[in-house]
């Protein structure tokens, strides 16, 4: 209690430890507010399973390549998904966009583009293409389901006409250099994915593309009256989900140096599982980054998980459809104890 | 019908008699067919809601229409942000001014609440306050309301015509809709009977007893009165 009587040193050591504890704590309890305990309880139960099932599981080698690498794809889609799902969208096309930013990539860089320029080549297809859902979608009126199930088939028919069906094998170097090399113990890719959280992260609280992605999958009406232009927003949404599409093609190509018009068919319902688990309402209007970073994690480590306990594919789909109905219910059940107060 | 500054009209009418049709065309929801709206002195034309709320025009619509999952801040600058900057697109949003302008002018209407508190979180009087915060963000000279009682418990319908008075006390007209003619009688300077789109009736609400005004206005509603 006596401050002045102990020793200045210790002193000064002892507030600074309670003011970083403090920090901590507080940045505890944001995040479970944000992504949610059920959520993290499952990520430990889950964790804790395969570490005692798998004495591959949980390495060094296993965290940043299976379950590290494995993750990127799906959450670049993940993030540009969170965003139209909390906007009161629904983009069910990122998989096959992501196809055409791979195959787009590749042309031109096979076509003798510098890489970047190819690399900006594939987002521009797929803002195009994400804008276009938008369109479709605000000015249109057409339920997003249906408009994205509709450039689904529509974009993923143009990849297979027009590579003829076949992998393209991408020549420069830089490509399988991206999806090989690590940079301070993470792979390359990783840093990608973990930068655009960040970008992403930075602008959705400080923007006012933020605070109308909520409002409008809020209540869009209400945010119409009050002057937003709200179809206009919802270009700039589909497209930035279009645009995080066609980065994830490009980084399925790091991985594997080809691209082919077939990657990641199917994709979807891991990126739809991993932003619903965290926490974005399919309503709209609710929803976190950081919720679905963590989402994303659950969903790779149980791909990860059940790949390590050599269990057949197909249980990988099944797990995955049961954790997104799970989480659906999850919750309706947390909504409906809420609105009955 | 005609309102002037700092004075309230009652509308009232039966269901379909066209009042809530009224407000939207005054408010740039819907074109009218016929007729024309002056502004102090202006014709106005509206072609859409934002065309009305430059002109002066707020609407607080009967749902509200607010944002449940922002909070009240939010829901108070929805659509003019308060940001630190001038540029159009890299300006960051400015929380703790539109925190502290929501908390001054919802302390102007009487009322302390937290503004970091989600909409859907808060009770229907609290949720009006809201509503009303943000339309005189807007410096309205003009404010439309859809049955602002409807939704309120007794004690906040005192609290909301205390609001009205305020209102009018700054220099705001106000037309209001309302079933509820006994808040309409304490309120109103004015009050127009509508039936099938037509004003069949319009009266000064002072010196004449709540009985006899009631009377007038039942009997002008189902078409029975000529003059009551």
């Amino acid at each position: 209690m006596n401050a002045d009587s102990a020793p200045l040193g210790t002193n000064r050591l002892y507030a600074s430890f309670t003011a970083a504890s403090q920090t901590l704590t507080r940045w505890g309890k944001r995040t479970v507010h944000d992504v949610g305990a059920g959520l993290l309880i499952a990520l430990v139960i889950e964790i804790a399973v395969f570490w005692i099932l798998s004495p591959n599981f949980f390495t060094f080698r296993n965290m940043t390549d299976g379950i590290g690498r494995g993750m990127v794809v799906i959450g670049l889609m993940a993030i540009g998904e969170t965003i139209v799902i909390i906007s009161g969208g629904f983009d069910l096309s990122v998989g096959s966009v992501s196809a055409a930013g791979a195959i787009t990539a590749a042309a031109l860089s096979n076509a003798g583009v510098p890489f970047l320029v190819a690399i900006l080549g594939a987002l521009a297809l797929g803002l195009a293409i994400g804008t276009f859902n938008g369109a479709v979608t605000g000015y249109g009126r057409i339920n997003p389901l249906i408009t994205t199930l509709g450039t689904l088939s529509i974009v993923r028919g143009f990849a297979h006409l027009l590579t003829g069906g076949r992998e393209q094998i991408i020549d420069d170097r830089f490509y399988l250099d991206m999806g090989i090399n690590t940079t301070l113990g993470l792979p390359n890719i990783v840093w990608v994915l973990l930068a655009c959280f960040a970008v992403l992260g930075f602008i959705i609280p400080r923007y006012r593309f933020g605070r109308y992605m909520y409002a409008i999958g809020s209540n869009d009406r209400a945010s119409r009256l009050a002057g937003v232009r709200v179809n206009r927003w919802r270009l700039v949404f589909f497209g930035v989900s279009g645009m995080m599409a066609g980065l994830a093609g490009v980084v399925t190509s790091f991985r594997l140096g080809t691209a082919a018009p077939n990657f990641n068919f199917g994709s979807e319902l891991a990126v739809i599982t991993a932003v619903i688990l965290g926490g974005a309402s399919l309503q709209g209007g609710r929803g976190r980054l950081l919720g679905t970073f963590f989402g994303l994690v659950f969903i790779q480590i149980l791909r990860n998980g059940l790949v390590l306990l050599s269990i057949r594919s197909f249980w990988q789909q099944i797990a995955i459809g049961s954790s997104l109905i799970a989480a659906v219910l999850y919750d309706e059940s947390r909504r409906s104890k809420l609105s009955r107060g | 019908m005609s309102v002037d500054a700092a004075q309230c009209y009652g509308l009232v009418g039966d269901n379909g008699a066209g009042k809530s049709t009224m407000l939207k065309i005054l408010s740039g929801v819907h074109a009218p067919d016929a007729g024309q709206i002056r502004l102090e002195d202006r014709t106005v034309q509206f072609q859409r809601e934002i065309d009305a709320r430059l002109a002066g025009v707020e609407m607080i619509f009967q749902d509200l229409a607010l944002c449940e999952d922002l909070d009240a801040a939010a829901n108070i600058f929805l659509g003019r942000e308060r940001r630190k900057g001038k540029s159009r697109w890299f300006s960051f949003l400015d929380h703790a001014r539109m925190h502290k302008d929501a908390e001054e002018v919802l302390e102007s209407l009487g009322s302390v609440m937290p503004t970091d508190r989600q909409v859907q979180t808060l009770s229907g009087g609290e949720r009006q306050l809201v509503a009303v915060a943000r339309a005189l963000e807007f410096q309205p000279k003009l404010l439309l309301m859809d049955e602002p009682t409807a939704a309120l418990s007794v004690d906040k319908v005192a609290v909301l015509l205390d609001l009205i008075e305020r209102l009018k006390e700054r220099g705001v007209a106000l037309i209001l809709v309302s079933h509820r003619f006994t808040d309409l009688i304490q309120v109103c300077d004015n009050i127009g009977v509508l039936l099938h789109g037509q004003i069949v009736d319009e009266f000064a609400v002072a010196g004449q007893s709540v009985d006899d005004l009631t009377t007038r206005m039942v009997r002008q509603m189902s078409g029975i009165g000529t003059n009551g």
